[in-house]
């Protein structure tokens, strides 16, 4: 742990930055194959919720979970 | 092919996520983390190969846009209007929808059984590319998966009922001039502005809340319509009355308005980490909800909570749960556990026990509500200085049981010296007089009800205690110990009432007329059954709360005599431990001694002694 002895120090993630690529570039940088086996192996883990309590969500507005009904639309495809 | 660099996690940042002292870069790595995991799966999600003998793949309807085309259509979008793909990748729930599937394209796509068809999974990037289109103006048609025939438009909303079936396939004309969603029993115009309600269309509620400059605005989405907002598993959308609607959004603002002004770190924290609040409703007053899941960054479940500080401090906790989450998925924090079960402790904030993980990830989010409820104590009055006194507790007792456990990674160990380290000063400011009083009593509450709920003492040295007492000889000099995974010899009240009476607190904190009005009405025997209280609550638990011991212990007394005695009211017998320090405290201190003896007798003997005689005699002991 003595590395850990100064705040100045960085540590290494396997995790590429992606943040500044766009789609077209994304699909193709190093490294994808290996990026993407990291975080299946990230997901494969199931990372619980993680709560305040152990209180269960209920609807919020119990009893009615229709929104709008079904409208009768004239199709205008402009 | 391009070259990208690994993410670094500055030692700077763990302590800040520690401390809740955030900066924008801090923050801004959340960002890029979130987007960069986010990006991945959108890749890994529309490779061809990814889906080869993985279940079925088509639609048992017309055809959807495939995933590929999809793809091609949101790299058109981009190239002629970034902004507008940016804000659908930047929709929390869009990273809630690829990281589940990833997840299950890599365990072989086993459906859950709230899972939607994979091929609907799969084909919902064509909603992506369908709102980014609609934003960008882009000229496009695609075909779209639509649950219950209703299409979900990332960042945009919920069209009403276009098709028939569980899982149908609806079409997407957009371009220059408008949008038309269509299916076989109906098809709708979208208004021209998209965050208008109109017939046939339920745009996403946004909440505006005060940006860091004084003066701007910032938006947090109101998302009760998204398929994919519920952490269980795929949801229907739900109705948000408006008059709900604007309570919520009036007790955000303000909430955010509250911390811009008392603590700018956390305002910063909040407004770079949540994005989306799925508003829920909670089981009972005492009992709020919220929630943070660390796949799903940016998404908070929560209910409202009774008034806008709460509200502050509420979002303080779930956005750094979503920092910390962040952390996790650059560096591990836990070493690899050894197989079999999860070894679990008392975790200072919640009834159950809980494993190491949810004790570091409590300790880091409650040291942030520590931190905001000091920094608000100057106009907090008596409700933050018993806000900081309890969550102060949380955090020293959290800490010390993570400084005695093993099982952190060289960075979660790093985390929790910073916590220590830097939250010194909090354990010598004074705090007095009722709120430290009432902060004391609701530690002692929490801490009695989950040992009374979890811990058990060994069958044989629980008859062997009731030998002693049966041969009237004292107690023990070393009493046994109550341990986690032996049975509790008696049955807790659930739910506990620890969470009613700490609602009763901060009550009397916060409106002492109130309280009063409910203490008065409960010793007359009136129960309020609008759903306003918390079910349970008693005139003794007001009494123990107002410092009125006497009547406090005459109330518990009454109702535990009036129990049978093979039903005893275990709750009842905390409330007597927690009425006063002396000999009847060990039913609160070690409320799970006490119940063995009991159980033990009852064994033996047709009518135990009651809890305060027990006591008594378990105290005269050195143990």
């Amino acid at each position: 742990m003595a590395d850990m002895a100064t705040s100045s120090w960085n540590v290494q993630s396997n995790l590429p930055d992606l943040s500044g690529l766009s789609l077209d570039a994304v699909s193709k940088f190093d490294g994808l194959s290996a990026a993407l086996t990291d975080l299946r192996a990230q997901l494969a883990h199931t990372e619980a919720p993680l709560c305040q309590g152990e209180n269960v969500p209920h609807p919020l507005c119990p009893g009615r979970t229709g929104l709008r009904a079904d409208p009768a639309l004239a199709v205008d495809r402009r | 092919m391009t070259g990208v660099e690994r993410f670094e996690l500055p030692l700077s940042t763990v302590a800040a996520v520690a401390t809740g002292e955030v900066g924008p870069a801090d923050v801004g790595l959340f960002d890029a983390v979130r987007r960069s995991r986010l990006l991945l799966a959108l890749v890994g999600n529309s490779t061809r190969q990814e889906i080869a003998g993985r279940g079925e793949r088509t639609s048992p309807h017309a055809r959807p846009t495939s995933p590929a085309q999809a793809w091609a259509l949101l790299c058109r979008v981009q190239r002629a209007r970034p902004d507008a793909v940016d804000a659908v990748l930047r929709d929390p729930m869009v990273g809630v929808w690829a990281l589940q599937l990833l997840r299950r394209l890599g365990r072989g796509a086993v459906a859950a059984p709230a899972d939607p068809p994979l091929w609907a999974d799969r084909a919902m990037l064509a909603s992506l590319a369908a709102s980014a289109a609609i934003r960008a103006g882009v000229r496009c048609v695609v075909k779209v998966p639509a649950r219950e025939g209703r299409l979900w438009l990332p960042t945009l909303g919920l069209t009403a009922k276009m098709a028939r079936g569980d899982w149908a396939v609806v079409g997407v004309e957009t371009g220059p001039h408008g949008t038309v969603v269509f299916g076989d029993s109906g098809s709708v115009r979208l208004p021209d502005d998209l965050a208008a309600a109109a017939d046939g269309w339920d745009p996403l509620p946004l909440a505006e809340v005060p940006d860091e400059l004084e003066g701007k605005r910032a938006t947090v989405v109101l998302d009760h319509l998204s398929p994919y907002r519920d952490y269980r598993g795929l949801t229907d959308p739900v109705d948000f009355p408006p008059p709900l609607r604007k309570r919520w959004q009036r007790d955000l603002a303000e909430a955010c308005e509250l911390l811009r002004v008392h603590s700018p770190a956390a305002h910063r924290l909040v407004l770079g980490t949540v994005r989306s609040l799925v508003p829920v409703s909670a089981p009972d007053p005492s009992r709020p909800v919220s929630v943070s899941t660390p796949d799903a960054p940016g998404v908070v479940t929560m209910s409202l909570p009774n008034d806008v500080p709460a509200v502050a401090a509420t979002l303080v906790h779930e956005a750094s749960h979503q920092l910390m989450a962040c952390v996790a998925h650059l560096v591990p924090l836990l070493r690899s556990v050894r197989d079999g079960p999860e070894p679990l402790f008392f975790a200072p904030w919640r009834e159950d026990p809980r494993p190491l993980r949810g004790l570091l990830y409590g300790a880091q989010a409650f040291a942030a509500v520590t931190s905001f409820w000091q920094a608000y104590r100057p106009a907090g009055g008596m409700r933050a200085d018993f806000e900081f006194a309890y969550h102060r507790w949380q955090l020293r007792t959290a800490l010390a049981a993570l400084h005695a456990l093993g099982g952190l990674s060289p960075v979660g160990a790093h985390m929790v010296r910073e916590l220590a380290r830097r939250n010194t000063g909090w354990w010598t400011e004074p705090v007095t007089g009722e709120p430290a009083r009432l902060a004391e009593l609701c530690c002692r509450d929490l801490t009695a009800g989950w040992r009374g709920a979890h811990l058990g003492v060994a069958r044989g040295d629980a008859d062997a205690l009731a030998s002693c007492w049966l041969a009237r000889r004292p107690a023990p000099a070393r009493l046994p110990s109550g341990r986690l995974g032996v049975a509790a010899a008696l049955p807790a009240a659930a739910p506990s009432r620890a969470a009613g009476r700490l609602w009763l607190a901060r009550l009397r904190c916060t409106d002492p007329v109130a309280f009063a009005d409910l203490y008065a009405g409960l010793a007359r025997g009136n129960v309020p059954a609008d759903g306003t209280t918390p079910a349970g609550l008693t005139a003794a638990d007001c009494a123990l709360v107002a410092g009125d011991e006497a009547e406090a212990r005459s109330g518990y007394r009454a109702a535990a005599a009036d129990a049978g005695v093979h039903a005893p009211r275990t709750d009842t017998w905390t409330g007597l431990g927690l009425v006063a320090a002396g000999p009847s405290g060990i039913l609160a201190t070690r409320p799970e001694l006490v119940r063995a003896l009991y159980a033990a007798l009852l064994r033996r003997t047709a009518r135990p002694p009651g809890p305060e005689e027990l006591a008594r005699w378990l105290d005269a002991s050195d143990g």
